[in-house]
């Protein structure tokens, strides 16, 4: 089997097996691309490097992973193996769940996720500014302002702009 | 499936909001989608936000891409969950390919890394401005107040300390359904 063939079919798993998030399965993904010498320990880490600095969903190091082994077509598999399972699973819970004539108990534990999901993502955002942010404090001055006032106002692009010019002013003007 | 905002959007409006909100994501798509979904568009309240992000984050995968599957098949089933998938991850795709073509021949471009570390700031910022705007928003409802402060505040530590987040889903939860059962 072409290596290209042979980590789409890979992907089923990955996604199957990415219980808790995308970012979880890295290890597991190294492990298989690295150890069957589909790329190098180096380029893997720059698939993923890049992945990370590019907009987009955290899962886009696994169709990159595709592209940089065989190719945007196993690039385009690897993507559609990796999200299909999940889909389907995610859209036959949620039909479940939020079912109009769902019983009181189902709602109640539709109602108990909520607050499960928004401290996750409150969680998740100081984990990643902890992760970015690790010596300058002018990087620990930029989550904790664009925290503050987003949460005030909302319309979050304004902020990431303003995050960016500090960054370029402060790296020009060599400040943190 | 119960989301009155969204069923019946079309193919186009999906792809547009969708791929839109994915190349704002740098650092994560979780809170350009709440901002798209919730306070711009108004397709979901915050509440079904939060449920709709639970969910995808208690079934594997990613937590946005599920909602986004959830999202596209209330609007137009099978076909809608495609389409809006579609363009949640293939414009973000192309855009990556191009930026690792240019590293692969680059060898290093530290410039580039320097001025993303500002924006990865940010983005954390946004991320947990996104919790916290979820959080005071399901905090109206007086009776729940308690509950919701707890449970969010139990699964923000553990996912700061480090907890698999599978567990903390799992845990958090339970906590959760149980304090809800013992008010009712």
């Amino acid at each position: 089997m072409s290596p290209g063939l042979a980590y789409a079919l890979r992907c089923l798993f990955f996604g199957i097996s990415a219980v808790g998030g995308v970012n979880a399965i890295v290890p597991q993904v190294r492990a298989t691309i690295v150890g069957s010498g589909w790329l190098s320990a180096d380029a893997f880490a720059r698939v993923v490097t890049v992945a990370q600095l590019a907009p987009g969903p955290n899962l886009l190091y696994i169709p990159l992973c595709g592209w940089a082994i065989a190719g945007l077509g196993t690039a385009l598999l690897a993507l559609t193996a990796f999200l299909l399972p999940t889909a389907v699973c995610a859209i036959i819970v949620a039909r479940i769940l939020l079912a109009g004539d769902a019983s009181p108990r189902i709602v109640m534990l539709r109602s108990a996720i909520a607050p499960v999901a928004a401290g996750i993502l409150t969680g998740a955002g100081i984990a990643l500014g902890r992760d970015v942010a690790t010596t300058r404090w002018i990087d620990v001055a930029i989550v904790i302002v664009v925290a503050t006032l987003a949460t005030w106002r909302g319309n979050t692009l304004r902020w990431l702009a303003l995050a960016g010019a500090i960054g370029a002013v402060a790296s020009f003007a060599r400040v943190g | 499936m119960n989301l009155p905002a969204v069923q019946g959007r079309s193919y186009g409006e999906l792809a547009r909001i969708f791929s839109l909100l994915a190349l704002r994501g740098f650092g994560g798509v979780a809170a350009q989608a709440r901002d798209a979904l919730v306070e711009r568009e108004r397709w979901l309240s915050d509440t079904e936000f939060a449920e709709l992000l639970g969910i995808g984050q208690i079934v594997p995968g990613a937590n946005v891409t599920n909602l986004t599957a959830v999202v596209g098949f209330a609007a137009r089933g099978i076909p809608g969950a495609i389409v809006a998938l579609a363009a949640l991850t293939l414009p973000s795709l192309a855009i990556a390919i191009v930026l690792l073509a240019l590293a692969l021949q680059l060898d290093r471009f530290p410039a580039a890394i320097a001025a993303e570390r500002a924006v990865l700031c940010g983005a954390a910022g946004i991320t947990i401005a996104s919790g916290l705007r979820t959080l005071r928003s399901l905090a109206k409802v007086p009776a729940a107040r308690v509950r919701v402060a707890t449970v969010a505040i139990v699964a923000m530590a553990l996912v700061v300390a480090g907890v698999p987040l599978l567990a903390v889903a799992g845990l958090g939860v339970a906590l959760s359904f149980f304090l809800a059962w013992k008010r009712a």
